[in-house]
């Protein structure tokens, strides 16, 4: 049938042709980041529509939200759209501080017991839902307690103990004793405020967002993108939406939504591929959003299993492993390493005492620890592609000290029963949360074993220092428990801190007035046109 | 013929019992709680609890399928675990995006691989023929997630002619069309040929041309009709190829189809909806094979006479 | 046949005479009409290349220090002399990898096909040779397996028991065995009411040995092609999850796995995506090069 030439001649010029495809779009790429004209994209650009349009902002994001409802789910992307459609009593600021929102005023009232525990809260008059109605504070007692029947967001409803009304616009919240997490779980997107009506109604809230938020729900077209439009009655005329229409476009890989925001698909991608840093700060047309987050990091061991009840165990681990690697590996550079325990950026955070990178000080540590370090052993479980890489430099590192470890990959569900139940000997784990109290009480609170406090820690003392932050609500004494909290786990070396990440964002710079707090918020509707 | 049809209708049912069962109990093996894949790293094991009673997980598998099936039955799939909507609700958001993509995919690779397989037959044993062979082969070779790649990075990224995600408008589909196309091309070409030989080689053709008939007007009016049902019936086969690649494709393109959200699901542990996604697919997949059978019925004398 | 038949002296001998002849020539004849064709050569000739490359690989590099180790300082490095086919994004030379993935991808593909075809060819020779209500009950079973999409069906699997080699092995062995259980059971059916099997059932052979000797001898044909078009289905399944992230975990290498992990990269290191792609590509040509060969040499109709 064939003629052995001409098969091999076409064979060869095929592939000629793939690799002068891809040789071609390779050069072209670097003459034009390197000179940093005009990318191929935007020059190409046809769909320059979006991008001229003041109208609208056209957002991309890699996950969808789950749903639309406020208290249905614990989705970091179903809290930035939820920010658009709701607001809450308070909200947090760019430094992660709860500020009054919905609220006008409070004050604080002493129980029987003298326990700083009622809350006297009064609403801002005259504010507006999306479908007319005026906020009492009816609905206020309404949303919180239909955000108790939720189970996906029980960690941020138990605060609430009991509410009151006082009149149409004042009314009392009765936490158990004085609460310092009251102000932060009020701000948290399943304690947003509906309408008593339409909750009593059993409205469909994932449906029909009915919130007093800057921004009304128009459609969602499932997998594609979200659309939302001004709500023109806003209550707070300082933060009232400036930009007509947002699109919330959902783009899963990294790449593409690089590439959507050079061509002017879309006007702002909320997670930046880090890959692809350098040339978007190369870029004038494309300003780049870095802040560390207040995500920590981390490679756990199960203090339950031998030898890492050994404290010198423990320590030696901890300064073994090379930080700054890690970050170049699994974050492309995008981070910062761990310098304590606990977050950076949050209240009561301390670097004393503990054991940075120091190949002799691990050594020194293994010594003193006595015995055999390829006797251990340490299966470090990884759930997705980012651990896996840091998973790879840890085991090289751990290497030098004598340690073997193994890595194994597993999917997030199975990584979260078999890290709650400690079957395990290590893993690469994080912890988001936005003030140190909820941080410590989850990952390190005895009464957490077998949920979320996987290093299995039970520390009396350290429980003690938790509770008692938990329960002071003056922040300067606050800070010194949670320093003294900080300091004692330093010492301990319970898990391995590596890297709090940057959240990166990015968007045309033809937009104003963004920025990115360490916890991921954004405030769509402070943005502008230029 | 209606008997036939019937039959095959009722031969489904089975099957798609069969399918659901045996998909429920593999994706119940799994390991991994999917209440804690829903709330995450930071729940408390009274939240886990609660959410587990709320989705009924507490129960034997059995009753769980019992009670599943009956739903099906009244067309419900169930609510996902995720979001909390009607599965079926949230499949027919996705099954126009699935099937406008294999409908193109398929219309690309019909109308470019019937021409190459008739030119390759019409042009036997010349490097025409091995040329358009060897594209078709290289079709069947190739992953659809590269050649998608390629595409991608060749004609959005480096040209820009086209969006690199999503489903915003007709622009979004051609990508990912050819790509898809691409692999039932090689195979539609290459069944076209075979049977346009065989066809060629029978008497009534031989007999024509030896009238003086134009070569042409032999191969367009008398030998097409015939080879074609071949044709179409690799055709309709391929739309199980097509289901399975679309998965890949549009995980590469971004669009918002069955395929991804399946995937995403996976990911999720969210059960209800990677069964409605499996039984939606295995569905199109029956009732295409069945029309396809159809058809051949219809045109295949043999299998005629055996129900009239 | 007639001969045989009527030869009451030793007609098992002289049966075995006959088959292992017919085989032998059949054979020959197969090989004869492979050989001309050369584009089949050429798929040969490949995939030998492959396997040899992938047997030798160990040899070539040492695993733990060129296909697993990261080289950080050496990270994302463009096509060289050094690295003909650059680095990835944990410095690791994208070649060795490449050529360990054809191990990879060889041992997973072949060993699949090997079970699935055992397992099939079982059930398709019971299910042809006994017929009845067993065919029934067996082909059912598999009509269901057929109902769903073959790589839908692996994922689904891969995705209830977890991503693990072994898994996507169990996988894929279980989406390939309808298929063979078909066609044996096909070729069974055919061979079951041939002469020479009536006569050697006459003189009292068992089930067993009928189906030793004659049955599996003439369903070789269609298994060797479907058995070399499986081996690319496989890979290239295997290629597919991997890249979905559901199939070979890292850090052992993969070709789809790696396309997946250079996706990210794809933008600046386009170079990342080219290589493994074409490694899929000219594997999964050269079988099917080779399959369509074998069918023709098989099947000289359909030529």
């Amino acid at each position: 049938m064939f003629k052995t030439k001409r098969s091999l001649l076409i064979m060869l010029v095929i592939l000629a042709m793939v690799l002068s495809v891809v040789g071609c779009s390779n050069s072209n790429n670097a003459q034009s980041s390197s000179s940093g004209e005009t990318t191929p994209g935007t020059s190409d650009n046809h769909i320059a529509g979006p991008a001229i349009d003041k109208d609208t902002v056209v957002i991309a994001t890699a996950d969808e939200t789950p749903s639309l409802s406020a208290a249905g789910h614990n989705a970091v992307a179903g809290d930035y759209v939820n920010k658009l459609t709701y607001n809450g009593l308070f909200r947090l600021n760019k430094d992660i501080n709860p500020v009054p929102d919905l609220v006008k005023e409070y004050t604080v009232e002493e129980d029987e017991n003298g326990e700083k525990s009622i809350w006297v809260m009064t609403l801002h008059e005259g504010v507006k839902f999306h479908d007319g109605s005026t906020l009492t504070s009816d609905d206020i007692i309404a949303s919180l307690a239909d955000a108790k029947t939720h189970p996906e967001v029980l960690t941020y409803t138990t605060s609430v103990v009991k509410t009151e009304k006082v009149d149409d616009l004042t009314f009392k919240i009765y936490t158990d004793g004085a609460s310092s997490s009251l102000l932060y779980d009020l701000s948290h997107h399943s304690n947003s405020i509906r309408p008593k009506a339409l909750i009593d109604a059993d409205n469909d809230f994932n449906a029909n967002p009915i919130g007093t938020g800057p921004y009304k729900f128009v459609e969602w077209t499932r997998g594609e993108q979200i659309k939302f439009t001004a709500h023109e009655e806003y209550f707070d005329s300082d933060r009232a939406p400036k930009i007509k229409n947002i699109v919330w476009k959902i783009i899963p890989e990294g790449s593409s939504r690089t590439i959507a925001l050079e061509s002017g698909e879309v006007d702002y991608v909320i997670e930046l591929d880090s890959t692809s840093l350098d040339s978007l700060k190369a870029n004038p047309d494309i300003s780049v959003l870095e802040v560390p987050s207040l995500s920590h990091n981390w490679l756990t061991v199960n203090n339950e299993k031998v030898p890492f009840d050994n404290l010198n165990v423990r320590k030696a681990v901890c300064s073994a492993i090379n930080r700054e690697d890690v970050i170049t590996v699994a974050l492309n550079g995008a981070g910062v390493a761990t310098e304590g325990q606990t977050p950076e950026g949050m209240l009561g955070f301390s670097s004393e005492d503990f054991d940075n990178y120091d190949v002799e000080a691990a050594k020194g540590y293994m010594d003193a620890w006595g015995g055999d370090p390829s006797t251990i052993e340490l299966d470090i479980i990884c759930s997705n592609d980012t651990k896996r890489r840091a998973g790879e430099v840890i085991q090289a590192n751990l290497k030098e000290i004598g340690i073997n470890a193994n890595l194994s990959t597993m999917d997030l569900a199975t990584y979260l029963s078999v890290t709650a139940e400690g079957n395990f000997t290590g893993f690469i784990g994080g912890y988001t949360s936005s003030n140190m109290v909820s941080f410590l009480q989850g990952v390190f609170l005895s009464s957490n074993i077998n949920a979320s406090n996987k290093t299995r820690t039970a520390n009396p003392e350290l429980d003690a220092l938790i509770n008692k932050a938990a329960k002071t609500v003056d922040q300067e004494e606050r800070r010194k428990v949670l320093e003294e909290a900080s300091i004692l786990l330093n010492k301990n070396a319970y898990q391995m801190p590596l890297y709090q990440n940057y959240m990166i964002s990015a968007h045309s710079s033809g937009l104003d007035n963004t920025f990115i707090s360490a916890n991921g918020d954004f405030a769509v509707q402070e943005w502008s046109w230029k | 013929m209606w008997k036939y049809i019937g039959k095959r209708i009722v031969y489904l049912i089975p099957v798609v019992i069969g399918v659901t069962f045996m998909v429920f109990l593999i994706m119940n093996m799994a390991p991994g709680d999917p209440v804690k894949s829903i709330l995450g790293e930071q729940a408390s094991p009274e939240a886990i609890e609660e959410l587990r009673e709320e989705l009924g997980l507490n129960d034997n598998i059995l009753i769980q399928y019992k009670n599943y099936f009956l739903g099906l039955i009244k067309g419900d799939m169930g609510i996902s675990y995720k979001s909390k909507v009607g599965v079926a609700e949230e499949i027919g958001a996705r099954l126009p995006t699935t099937a406008k993509l294999s409908v193109i995919a398929i219309a690309i690779a019909i109308s470019l691989s019937i021409p190459l397989g008739i030119i390759a037959a019409v042009k036997q044993n010349t490097w025409i023929d091995s040329l358009t062979m060897f594209v078709a082969l290289l079709g069947v070779s190739v992953p659809v997630f590269w050649l998608g790649l390629m595409l991608l990075l060749f004609f959005s990224l480096k040209l820009g002619w086209f969006p690199v995600s999503g489903a915003a408008n007709w622009k979004s589909f051609i990508l990912p069309g050819i790509a898809l196309g691409f692999l039932s091309m090689a195979s539609i070409a290459r069944v076209t040929r075979s049977s346009m030989l065989e066809v060629i080689r029978q008497d009534y053709i031989r007999t024509a041309r030896s009238k003086g008939v134009p070569y042409n007007t032999i191969i367009r009016k008398h030998a097409l009709k015939n080879a074609l049902i071949p044709t179409i019936t690799v055709a309709g086969l391929q739309i199980g190829t097509l289901l399975g690649g679309s998965v890949l494709t549009e995980t590469v393109f971004g669009l918002p189809g069955i395929g991804r959200l399946m995937i995403q699901s996976i990911q999720g542990r969210d059960l209800p909806m990677v069964l409605g996604c499996i039984i939606v697919f295995t569905v199109a997949f029956s009732i295409v094979n069945l029309i396809v059978d159809i058809i051949y019925a219809f045109v295949d004398p043999r299998i005629k006479s055996q129900y009239t | 046949m007639d001969g045989i038949i009527h030869n009451n002296k030793k007609p098992t001998d002289a049966l075995k005479i006959k088959q292992k002849y017919k085989k032998q020539s059949q054979l020959k004849e197969i090989w004869f009409r492979l050989k001309k064709n050369k584009t089949s050569v050429l798929g040969l000739i490949i995939i030998l290349i492959i396997i040899s490359l992938a047997i030798a690989s160990g040899f070539i590099y040492d695993y733990d220090e060129d296909v697993i180790n990261q080289n950080i300082s050496e990270r994302l490095q463009s096509p060289s002399l050094d690295h003909p086919f650059g680095t990835d994004e944990l410095g690791r030379d994208i070649l060795a990898r490449i050529i360990y993935g054809s191990r990879t991808s060889l041992s997973i593909g072949f060993t699949t096909v090997v079970i699935s075809l055992i397992s099939g060819g079982i059930l398709g020779a019971i299910s042809g040779f006994y017929g009845g209500r067993i065919d029934n009950v067996i082909m059912r079973i598999m009509d269901i397996f057929l109902a769903i999409p073959g790589t839908l069906f692996a994922i689904t699997i891969v995705a209830a028991l977890g991503t693990s080699t072994i898994n996507l092995m169990i996988a894929l062995s279980i989406s390939g065995v309808p298929r063979f259980a078909r066609i044996v059971r096909s070729s069974v059916m055919t061979v079951k009411d041939v002469e020479f099997v009536e006569a050697a059932r006459a003189i009292g052979a068992n089930n067993l040995r009928i189906i030793i000797q004659h049955v599996i001898p003439n369903s070789l044909a269609p298994v060797i092609v479907q058995t070399t078009l499986q081996v690319a289905t496989i890979i290239l399944t295997i290629a597919g999850l991997s890249f979905l992230g559901l199939g070979v975990s890292a850090p052992q290498p993969e070709w789809g796995a790696m396309l997946s992990s250079a996706r990210a990269y794809m933008r600046e290191y386009s170079y990342m995506t080219l290589f493994p792609g074409l490694a899929i590509m000219i594997t999964i040509l050269a079988l099917n090069l080779l399959g369509d060969g074998l069918r023709d040499a098989l099947d000289p109709r359909l030529k």
